[in-house]
């Protein structure tokens, strides 16, 4: 390509809209005058074209957008039941009284308000050993432990670390954070993969160097752990540790008072504190951590409702309002006030998206029960109607 | 392996949703990039397509279609609904040529992943500066100017090191040129 420099910076600001309207007409006659000048304009742009493609690709996660084209074209019946078991016949009545009038579509009034509730998305903030904080927010990066170990940091895919460190073995440990409104995953060194749901916390070694597999969570997380008999992973959750021999599981420990241990696949034992007898878990079931006592209550259950969420859904079976509310407080990043306690007592029985409108789900709730909500900038209002 | 248009569309002629997930996982990645080429705005052109891929699957749009022309009809539809999205927004627009975008972007996705590889590989070798403006620039879309504050440097550090960065690509996509020929001839 036989250009000067000075052509070839005016053929990239051309390419860019870097150019005067004067310097482009210009330019737009020099381009069409020959054949060779348009070879030359053309090689550049493939060049810049083909280095903007491969950049933004990978800002695109096929599978999350997949799961997002799903949804949109199966209209699923999202909403299952409503189960009023606090409430009585007085609810029922007032629940049926708004259908009988024909004018329950006057009541989405006072939810609507122009203030936007976002949906959380994905982002958390990584603790390196020196103590050094990265957030974690749009692309890609990669940073390498004092150890040698080599972390990929990208805000779709997630955090990988390498199965190796350069120099000599030691035990030093990262904490991945995962704020309100926020949800992320992580792949360690051992290649098993943790989701990390919103307000939660894991820390973990960089390198698996000791005899057991040991990390540390806060708030709730799904882990799918890579099957190794020689080294036993081990989750502990404040005192609560959930001994695994390979498998997927959900750990929710938000409430240090009751920790919920879910078995999808595999064997887990859980112990309630250091002190406990480990109980095992089979697939399906529901493990109820008494940190005081160490004692273990488990039960069958559906697990769909405890793992959904890692699955972008919104399940609850039966659930109070205050949970739910608490829940939706975590991924949407609001405040809920109750104005009158007895509201938190309602349940419910529901399926949603969990990056949809958080409008939708108080529309339905209000149309079926005996609660009113009011959003107030960053707020929701339960009250009685 | 590359699954062929060709499977995808006799899935699809007889309403075989999988002939959709295939066609999704295939091509959406690149459409967004394409579209984005007009809206220089990555989450737009996301929705774009989003939008387009759940109109094919409603309207059955795919029943009658060429597996020849599949590639060519899916990047025009995309280019056409990214104009009718335009608002004086974009730069490219503005560009007289913009027909000899449709030539390399075939090229690009047909041989999408050695391209990709490719590029990132020699951006990598990249000196740290030069890297920083080239993502500036094609991976977040700024201007130059805006490259320049977010870097702190000069308005003419942005545009050296762009074409610098841009040169060194050169001999590498050249021989990428190469490859095609080989690759094209060897068919």
């Amino acid at each position: 390509m036989n250009i000067t420099d000075k052509k070839y910076q005016e053929i990239v600001d051309y390419i860019s809209g870097e150019l005067t309207a004067e310097d482009k007409t210009n330019f737009e006659i020099w381009l069409n005058s020959s054949e060779k000048n348009k070879n030359a304009y053309q090689q550049i742009l493939r060049k810049t074209l083909y280095t903007r493609w491969s950049l933004k690709s990978t800002q695109v996660n096929t599978e999350l957008e997949f799961n997002k084209f799903e949804r949109r074209i199966n209209k699923r019946v999202r909403y299952l039941s409503f189960a009023a078991v606090a409430a009585s016949i007085i609810l029922l009545f007032s629940i049926a009284l708004p259908f009988l009038l024909n004018d329950g579509a006057v009541e989405d009034n006072s939810i609507a308000h122009s203030v936007q509730i976002e949906p959380g998305k994905r982002g958390a903030e990584l603790f390196l050993s020196t103590g050094e904080s990265i957030k974690i927010e749009e692309g890609i990066k990669e940073i390498r432990e004092k150890d040698g170990s080599v972390i990929q940091i990208d805000s779709l895919k997630g955090v990988e670390y390498s199965a190796e460190s350069k120099t000599k073995l030691e035990e030093i440990y990262n904490t991945l954070r995962v704020p309100r409104g926020r949800e992320f995953d992580i792949l360690l060194a051992d290649g098993t993969q943790v989701w990390l749901n919103a307000e939660s916390e894991l820390k973990y070694p960089v390198q698996f160097v000791g005899g057991k597999r040991q990390v540390y969570l806060k708030g709730e997380a799904y882990f799918d752990v890579t099957p190794n008999k020689e080294k036993a992973f081990i989750v502990h959750s404040y005192d609560q540790q959930v001994k695994v021999y390979g498998t997927e599981f959900c750990v929710n420990s938000y409430n240090q008072n009751e920790i919920k241990t879910v078995l999808v696949e595999g064997s887990v034992g859980v112990k309630a504190n250091s002190k406990g007898i480990e109980t095992k878990l089979k697939p399906g079931e529901l493990g109820l951590a008494n940190l005081v006592t160490g004692e273990m209550d488990v039960k069958k259950v559906n697990v769909r409702p405890y793992i959904a969420w890692k699955a972008g859904d919104f399940v609850f079976e039966n659930e109070s309002l205050e949970n739910i509310m608490i829940r939706l407080e975590r991924w949407y990043n609001v405040k809920v006030f109750f104005m009158n306690e007895e509201c938190k007592h309602f349940r419910f029985t529901g399926d949603m998206e969990r990056y949809s409108d958080v409008k939708d789900l108080l529309f339905f709730m209000q149309r079926t029960s005996n609660a009113k909500f009011e959003i107030n900038e960053n707020a929701i209002i339960v009250m009685a109607k | 392996m590359e699954i062929s248009d060709k499977y995808i569309c006799d899935l699809l002629s007889s309403d075989n949703k999988q002939g959709m997930n295939l066609l999704f996982k295939k091509y959406f990645e690149s459409l967004v990039v394409w579209a984005d080429t007009f809206l220089n705005d990555m989450d737009l052109s996301k929705d774009l397509v989003q939008d387009f891929f759940v109109k094919i699957w409603r309207n059955k749009n795919y029943r009658n279609w060429n597996p020849d022309k599949l590639p060519s009809y899916l990047h025009v539809s995309v280019k056409n609904m990214a104009y009718s999205k335009l608002q004086k927004k974009d730069i490219l627009k503005q560009t007289e040529e913009i027909d000899s975008f449709d030539k390399i972007y075939e090229e690009y996705q047909s041989n999408k992943e050695v391209i990709i590889q490719r590029i990132h590989a020699e951006i990598d070798k990249l000196p740290e500066k030069g890297k920083e403006v080239v993502k500036c620039i094609y991976l977040k879309g700024m201007k130059y100017q805006e490259a320049a504050d977010e870097l702190g440097v000069s308005l003419s550090t942005v545009k050296t090191q762009l074409v610098r960065s841009l040169k060194t690509l050169r001999t590498n996509t050249e021989k990428l040129g190469d490859f095609f020929l080989l690759y094209f001839f060897s068919k």
